[in-house]
């Protein structure tokens, strides 16, 4: 049956929905409608036709009404409102009027999420910049991207390894040979370094050797000389302008000369550089022309000696691959008449798996991938570093967004009227959404401002500590700016999403009527986000306190011998014949117990070779040894087993050994079995030597590495040349200062012109975990960012939390909760929280470190207490953070809270 | 049938003039154009409501509801002295488009275009 009344209902509601068309209009047209049904009904129809006969003509079509009456009042240059999408500019003012207006209110939550924000953005713009220097070394080169590195890949017995030198004719005949290869310079690193001007000298670590193409394939910037020849005569110098002003003051010196080495040789000054720009893998004070020394020309036959370090320059529009695939030809023409000649088969070592191949690493690579190649022309970095901190950047700022999420949901109850109320007045839910994105947006960049200024205070110390000289500089550096416009928008957008999309789904007559419970609304994603970011923290402390006590481990472990009070003194070459004499005056010294002769020393360097026992020549061992005297073994306390130590006169042990006891081991002998048994150096002249001794084990190098098989032979022996000699000395702790004053003085009596220098070994060893070391504070640095900014989040939901319990609070006082019960109440979830958290991150930081710490050959094992001692001194920041708001809140008296209702 | 341009061009004089005779809603009104134009006029609901509000807003008319004896709300709407300006001013303008129009249509074989 057809309801008039219900007919009108409906027509009217279809109206109403209409967001176009007001209640007043409504009833106007209402009444219209019903005048006009009343008449149809006099003229005869029945109540059914005359109201569709009414409503004909669109008078049932809100939508047209709507436009109608949207016509009639308005210009037509705008869209009408309920059709506008997104939202107007002309509500920016008052967006911005409200965020305003908001801030004042909460100036608390306000400064939260504000400096969280900033911290994180300051954190990842420090680390972008870091990343960005690590990645530009060597870009500068005008030819980089055709320069590569020669690295040598061999496989020669247990001899395993990538290295970064190569033998002398390799770049020769690498440029003859190889079509694609153009041009090719070698760097040869001389032992001279004390360099002179008269009265005036200096001992400098950066000279290097090199061809005459050097600044045909690097782009360093001569300033003065001709770059084609300046490197062709041997005794050629180029010197930096740094070098040229230590030497000549503001005296020419091109054309002047300088004398390199203890023979003192004359070396004409023939162009001066631009000191490299700390972004190269190649770190040089002074260039000299590489045909100056006598070893270089010396190997120019040995494919063996790999003495020098080379780069080739490729043609333009080649493919690397076109020049790697023609290296093993020019291996197998050349390696076996050099095996040949030093007495080895190179068929013998493919035979027992071996390998020889020279690999071309580009040479912007050099800098990142070389951590285990090594770089002998400045340091080198890792590129799992970049990682490491990519991903820490990565993690802070998802923290920092998660704290702005979490606070900004918690409080949406409080926004919700708002909400309601902008909906009645006509806000679609777009323009809300895009009031939330301009809220979050203005918070994340009041935040990039405040990081700027934070990233402008912290940056020395962050240089000092990652040893940087990086600069912060919106202007010069477009791309930061670039990059902190993105970050910032991304982060606003990010951060601002979901709070934007939940508080816009609000309906307005559930706010306005007090329908929406506060704070209920993503309480389990506010959950689920602050688990995440207890779980990075957590993560990041672990790690850190595993980075620590590996790196505690690896200094105080005993390395077999006792590196502390032991002074090492350097440039003692320059002694010359003079060393024994020198070394016995220094006994004479208050303060010194021993001292003892070397040619290397602990965690510096050793001289390694191919060895076997006497009549089974099979058996090839490579063995490291220093040459050294009788006071080695006492002066470092290493421990002898068996057999006896070199006499005080070296002269009767010019033919003796001491061995440790793996390299014992390896040929087959117990300790005791080893002494008398005779071994021959083939590398040499065919000399054989007689273990005399075999010593404890010790650790040559650092803990990274396994202990090598190690000898020493007596410096009389002169077995093979090394130009390096130490003295090492140890000494009283008490008055260490006194002892290096006489030292000192006893050195200029010998020798003038040389400076005295001098290392401590502990320090050495100290300066070998540095990039460790560096990674322990990277984490540590991060770890507390991470946590600080995950804190503030925390304080603000606690903050939210207890505000919305106030009641509840009240009315359990009343009822005799103590204070104690009110305070374990309001901690209870988030103590649960945190478990979680340890729960999740506990097995990945597990598996993180376990992975790092395989790159020692010794190491901790993870234990147990790492974990509690992280998972409880989160629990206490975490107790701290909340019993700043919990313990206010159960200490207040009731009556406040309760008076009210 | 007469055309949209015309209706909306003619709604306002329209609207001022019947006013002019005293208040009406906006039914009575329909209904009045419609039997003085002898059905030709034929203004949907939809038209005149737009136009009675805009009307209204700027102040050319004025509206009251009005409770009728069968308990029914009316919008009654009437002129202001604004509106009644505004139709002295219509009023000149339509008769000058009525003069040109009828003259041309007219059989006054005196007409000369020069």
């Amino acid at each position: 049956m057809f309801n008039l009344e219900k007919s009108i209902q409906n027509w009217r509601k279809r109206l109403a929905k209409h967001p176009g068309l007001e209640p007043g209009m409504i009833e106007e047209l209402e009444s219209h409608l019903r005048d006009k049904i009343d008449d149809l009904v006099q003229k005869g129809f029945s109540e059914e036709e005359a109201f569709h006969q009414a409503v004909e003509n669109h008078f049932d079509d809100p939508e047209g009404i709507a436009g109608q009456f949207f016509q009639a009042r308005k210009t037509k240059l705008a869209p009408p409102p309920w059709k506008r999408d997104g939202w107007n500019l002309a509500l920016l003012p008052n967006f911005l009027k409200v965020i305003f207006r908001n801030f004042l209110r909460n100036k608390g939550y306000a400064l939260i999420n504000i400096l969280g924000l900033a911290v994180g953005i300051a954190g990842c713009i420090l680390i972008l910049i870091y990343i960005n220097d690590e990645f530009s070394y060597d870009t500068f080169h005008e030819k980089s991207e055709r320069v590569y590195r020669v690295n040598t890949d061999t496989k020669w017995g247990d001899q395993e390894g990538i290295s970064f030198t190569s033998p002398p004719p390799l770049g020769r005949v690498f440029t003859e040979q190889i079509p694609e290869v153009k041009s090719s310079v070698r760097f040869y690193k001389p032992n001279d370094q004390i360099l002179r001007n008269g009265e005036i000298y200096f001992k400098e670590e950066n000279i290097f050797a090199v061809d005459s193409t050097f600044f045909n394939i690097f782009s360093f910037n001569l300033l003065e000389g001709n770059p084609e020849s300046a490197l062709v005569k041997p005794y050629s110098m180029i010197i930096t302008s740094e070098i040229a002003q230590k030497y000549f003051w503001d005296e020419p010196a091109l054309g002047e000369s300088l004398q390199l080495g203890k023979d003192k040789n004359l070396y004409t000054i023939t162009g001066i550089v631009e000191p490299p720009t700390s972004n190269s893998h190649i770190q040089f004070d002074v260039l000299t022309s590489i045909y100056s020394y006598e070893d270089v020309e010396y190997f120019e036959w040995s494919w063996v000696w790999n003495g020098v370090a080379t780069y080739v320059l490729l043609e333009e529009g080649v493919k690397t691959l076109q020049a790697q695939q023609q290296i093993p030809t020019i291996v197998d023409a050349n390696l076996p008449a050099t095996f040949k000649r030093i007495g080895f088969s190179f068929e013998e070592l493919l035979d027992n798996g071996g390998h020889w191949k020279y690999d071309l690493q580009p040479v912007e690579d050099v800098w990142l991938y070389s951590s285990k190649i090594g770089n002998p022309l400045g340091g080198s970095s890792d590129i799992l570093y970049v990682y490491i901190l990519g991903t820490a950047a990565l993690f802070i700022m998802i923290i920092a967004c998660i704290n702005f999420m979490n606070l900004a949901t918690a409080r949406s109850a409080n926004r919700g009227k708002e909400v309601g109320i902008r909906k009645t007045l006509g806000s679609s839910r777009s323009t809300l959404a895009g009031q939330f994105l301009v809220e979050s947006l203005f918070y994340s960049s009041v935040a990039a401002i405040i990081a700027c200024l934070m990233i402008d205070f912290a940056l020395p110390g962050f240089n000092n500590l990652a040893g940087k000289n990086l600069s912060f500089s919106l202007i010069d550096q477009p791309w930061i700016f670039l990059g902190l416009i993105i970050l910032t928008v991304t982060v606003g957008l990010l951060s601002g999403s979901y709070p934007a999309m939940a508080l816009s789904s609000y309906k307005p007559s559930d706010v306005l009527k007090g329908n929406l419970k506060s704070g209920t609304k993503g309480r389990g994603l506010r959950n689920v986000l602050v688990v995440g970011q207890f779980a990075i923290s957590l993560i990041l402390i672990i790690g850190t306190l595993i980075v620590y006590s590996q790196l505690e481990y690896m200094q105080n472990k005993d390395l077999g011998f006792d590196k502390d009070q032991v002074l090492i003194i350097r440039n003692s070459e320059s002694l010359g014949t003079q060393q024994e004499t020198f070394r016995k005056e220094l006994l004479k010294v208050k303060g010194i117990s021993s001292a003892t002769l070397t040619t290397n020393y602990p965690s510096e360097a050793d001289f390694t070779d191919f060895y076997h026992p006497q009549n089974s020549s099979d058996k090839d061992l490579m063995i490291g040894s220093i040459l050294t005297d009788h006071a080695f073994v006492e002066t470092l306390g290493i421990e002898m087993i068996a057999g006896r130590n070199f006499r005080e006169n070296g002269e009767v042990d010019r033919r003796s050994m001491i061995v440790n006891k793996k390299t014992a081991a390896n040929l087959g002998w117990t300790p005791e079995e080893a002494i008398g048994k005779k071994i021959v150096y083939p590398g040499g002249d065919y000399q054989t030597f007689e273990i005399i001794g075999v010593m404890e084990d010790f650790n040559y190098y650092s803990l990274m590495n396994p202990i090598p098989n190690f000898a020493f032979f007596h410096r009389s022996s002169e077995s093979y040349g090394v130009n390096s000699a130490y003295i090492a000395a140890k000494v009283s702790p008490s008055e260490i200062q006194q002892t290096l004053t006489q030292i000192s003085s006893e050195w200029e009596s010998f020798i003038s012109d040389v400076p005295f220098e001098y290392v401590f070994l502990d320090d050495q060893f100290e300066s070998l975990y540095r990039s460790q070391e560096l990674m322990g504070i990277v984490f540590g640095v991060f770890a507390f960012i991470a946590i600080l900014i995950a804190c503030m989040g925390l304080l603000g939901l606690v903050a939210f939390a207890t505000e919305q319990r106030t009641k509840e609070i009240g009315i359990r006082k009343v009822l005799g909760a103590s204070s104690g019960s009110i305070v374990f109440l309001l901690s209870k979830d988030f103590a649960k929280l945190t478990a979680v958290a340890f729960l999740i991150a506990s097995p990945i930081a597990y598996f993180l470190m376990q992975k790092w710490l395989q790159d020692f050959a010794y190491s901790i094992t993870i234990s147990a207490d790492t974990f509690l001692i992280a998972a409880a001194s989160i629990l206490s920041v975490v107790f701290v953070t909340i019993s700043f708001q919990s313990i206010k809140a159960a200490l207040a008296n009731p009556v406040e809270s309760l008076r009210s209702e | 049938m007469i055309s949209r341009e015309l209706k909306a061009a003619s709604s306002k004089p329209m609207i001022l003039s019947i006013l002019s005779h005293g208040e009406s809603y906006g039914y009575q009104i329909i209904q009045n154009i419609e039997k003085l134009s002898g059905g030709k006029w034929e203004w949907s609901e939809a038209m005149l409501y737009p136009v009675l509000h805009r009307m209204n807003a700027d102040g050319l008319i004025k509206s009251q509801w009005k409770v009728m004896e069968n308990g029914r709300k009316r919008k009654y709407y009437s002129l202001t002295t604004l509106g009644k300006e505004a139709l002295t001013e219509e009023k000149s303008q339509w008769m000058s488009v009525h003069d040109v129009l009828k003259a041309l249509w007219g059989d006054d074989p005196n007409l000369v275009f020069e």
